[in-house]
């Protein structure tokens, strides 16, 4: 049950989260509004970008202001599975036996960093699969869970940069959204640099618990979706399936494989936490459409004949965003 | 959801609806205007007028009602969705899709949702009207008028109808009557209505139901005319309610022996001669248009005696004997008249032994003549 007070603070620990943020980043208003949105929602975010826009500030800073235990992991590529999930060694007991012990590895935080991300293996990106989908880890056939909420927030350079392993589909399905950091503009460069200058310490200060966050999902879930803004979210996912009834001829163009139902579950989820971040109590097809991107962007698997006339995943959302337009009417 | 919330974009909403229907009624029952209207007047029915003017109420009421009632009039949620295209962010369809739910967000959301009304206006939404529609609807119903006014002219008796005007420009259809010698040697005149031979066409147009000229099959000097290549008999022929095609042949054939007493002919053509020579080579009379066959003059001898162009009236007396006949008459009339003096009837009977002694028929009104004979 929602009450009005749930609502109203809401508005408030959101108000505060976006304040302390920008404490310590500078810029970057989508990104940051795009994190904490997947992170009331219940997502995981990969960031990309160049290196040293301030992906990972900004995640660091996110653990602040969640006030939530916080881990990183450097992906390197002999970045090995146990050494993200934990593993069993053996100690000895006050007797004097021997037993294996889980030794929790640093996926064990509500807030995982994989910082870099791409650099590892892709058997290592891949023990973090669970662990994101699941929010478990099974280590020598047993299950461990995860401390709530849990989310694994990544960073990766553009796969153009030399020794990167493209992060398998399946993984890339399991980030809600996928945000891509620019660099910044010149007058938040100039604000950056000043800031850096006095101290390169985060100092924004703790904004709202794990439960208050869980909380804030659970209000932010009942947030009711007309069926019209529903369907159109459905539609825009399916559209991006070449193979799919309501194929956009984008789609059929440009798209080898299409996003995947998660996608819909994601667009839904985040559109709820915006409508209520804007001060709304529905969901509209405006928030739909902006969040179209970083859910759909990374879902998309384009064809040799979009990457050879150097067609973006963005380029065709939006070619398909136009094309649906005429269902909102 | 409360039912005067809506009520102003409601009623802009209906009327919509209502001019929407409207127009389909209109172009609906200007279409049935227009056909019926046309058709009464292509097909002359008087009537016609009043059964247009009245389909025109009937199929736009029957159109234009249901479609207002089962189509185009506003439900709520049509209502909503357009009062959210004025930028209300998909509050208004939600909240009707919460109608009844009792949650405080239901209700937290349906004042939300009002306070978002209430700072739009019901005039903000603007009437959507297809303009294809409007068009096309307008110009039906320019033709309906159009029509209607041409029903109400014939039925006035101002214009024809359809039908009347198509009959009376009607072209007429024509046909080919082509006359040509077959085998001989001969002309083919046409006879005007001064009876004068012409020279005509081979072929001469018709009209259906018409009648071709009358032709005369002449023969040439030494040939007589046998027969028209269909087997009719005569050298005049005419072909009357023409219904199709024809081409006929003329069939001449030679005399059997020309140098007897075959006299000199003139061309029939060359109308009057003066026939001073006598014989007839360029003064040949005007033949008759209408003789009967074997009337053409040519004096011809024994040769031609059973040819019917030879004979005269019944084609077995021998115009010879007829003149025998005529000039013993006319010399026994000549004699008994006592009117006259002797001088004179020296003189008569003179210029009739003189025709006599010619016995050849080449009498001074020219031998090619027909008339005469």
């Amino acid at each position: 049950m929602v009450t009005e007070n749930d609502i109203r603070q809401f508005s408030t620990q959101c108000e505060e989260i976006f304040k302390q943020i920008r404490r310590d980043v500078i810029g970057q208003k989508p990104v940051v509004e795009g994190t904490v949105i997947a992170m009331i929602a219940g997502g995981n975010v990969l960031l990309e970008g160049v290196p040293g826009v301030g992906k990972t500030r900004l995640v660091r800073s996110l653990g602040r202001v969640f006030d939530l235990p916080f881990s990183r992991i450097q992906f390197t590529p002999d970045l090995m599975p146990a050494d993200v999930t934990g593993t069993n060694i053996i100690v000895k007991d006050e007797n004097g036996n021997s037993r294996f012990s889980f030794q929790k590895g640093p996926v064990f935080a509500n807030i995982v960093l994989a910082d870099e991300i791409n650099r590892a293996t892709p058997k290592t990106q891949s023990a973090l699969l669970e662990a994101m989908q699941e929010h478990t880890v099974t280590v020598m056939g047993e299950s461990r869970k995860l401390p709530e909420p849990f989310f694994v927030l990544a960073t990766q350079n553009p796969i153009e940069q030399d020794g990167t392993y493209p992060l398998p589909e399946a993984q890339m399905d399991r980030f809600m959204f996928k945000l891509l950091v620019p660099n910044p503009a010149l007058s938040e460069l100039m604000d950056i640099v000043t800031m850096t200058q006095k101290t390169m310490a985060e100092v924004a200060d703790k904004a709202c618990t794990g439960e208050q966050l869980l909380r804030m999902r659970e209000t932010a879930n009942k947030i009711p979706v007309a069926e019209d803004v529903l369907r159109y979210a459905m539609v825009l996912t399916s559209a991006t399936h070449p193979d799919s009834e309501c194929a956009s001829s984008a789609a059929k163009k440009y798209v080898r494989v299409g996003a995947s139902p998660r996608a819909g579950q994601a667009l839904i989820s985040a559109a709820k936490v915006m409508a209520l971040i804007k001060g709304r109590l529905n969901v509209a097809y405006a928030d739909i459409d902006e969040l179209a991107y970083p859910v759909l962007r990374h879902r998309i698997k384009l064809n040799f004949e979009a990457i050879a006339e150097r067609v973006s995943a963005d380029d065709i959302i939006k070619m398909i965003l136009t094309e649906i337009e005429k269902i909102k009417k | 959801m409360k039912d005067d919330l809506l009520r102003e974009h409601s009623k802009k909403l209906k009327k919509e609806a209502a001019i929407k229907s409207a127009l389909y009624g209109i172009l609906a029952g200007a279409a049935a205007l227009s056909v019926i209207g046309l058709f009464s007047w292509i097909f002359a029915f008087k009537e016609g007028l009043f059964v247009a003017l009245a389909a025109f109420a009937l199929v736009g009421t029957a159109v234009g009602l249901p479609l207002y009632f089962f189509a185009f009039k506003p439900k709520r949620k049509e209502i909503a969705r357009r009062v959210d295209a004025l930028g209300l962010d998909e509050r208004v369809i939600t909240m009707v899709e919460l109608d009844g739910d009792s949650s405080e967000l239901a209700s937290l959301q349906r004042k939300d949702a009002e306070r978002a009304i209430s700072s739009s206006k019901g005039n903000a939404i603007k009437l959507a009207l297809s303009l294809v529609l409007v068009c096309v609807t307008a110009a039906v119903f320019a033709v309906g008028i159009g029509t209607t006014t041409v029903d109400a002219l014939y039925y006035a008796g101002a214009i024809e109808s359809g039908i009347g005007i198509a009959e009376k420009n009607k072209k007429p259809e024509l046909y080919t009557l082509s006359y040509e010698i077959g085998e001989g040697e001969g002309t083919i005149y046409r006879v005007d209505e001064n009876k004068n031979f012409r020279e005509m066409d081979p072929a001469e147009k018709v009209e259906a139901g018409g009648s071709g000229s009358i032709v005369y099959a002449y023969p040439a000097r030494d040939w007589v005319f046998a027969e028209w290549s269909d087997g009719y008999p005569l050298p005049y022929r005419q072909f009357t309610e023409v219904d199709r095609d024809y081409a006929v042949f003329a069939r001449f054939e030679k005399l059997d022996d020309p140098d007897d007493s075959e006299p000199e002919r003139g061309d029939p053509a060359e109308g009057k001669g003066d026939g001073d020579d006598g014989s007839g080579q360029e003064g040949s009379g005007e033949p008759n248009p209408s003789p009967q066959p074997g009337q053409t003059g040519d004096g011809a001898g024994e040769a031609g005696r059973d040819s019917a162009n030879n004979q005269i009236i019944d084609g077995s007396t021998y115009y010879g004997d007829e003149f025998d006949n005529a000039h013993d008459d006319a010399m026994g009339r000549v004699d008994s008249d006592g009117s006259l003096s002797d001088t004179q009837k020296d003189a008569i009977s003179d210029y009739l032994d003189s025709i006599e002694k010619d016995g050849s028929g080449n009498d001074s009104d020219g031998g090619g003549g027909t008339g005469e004979n």
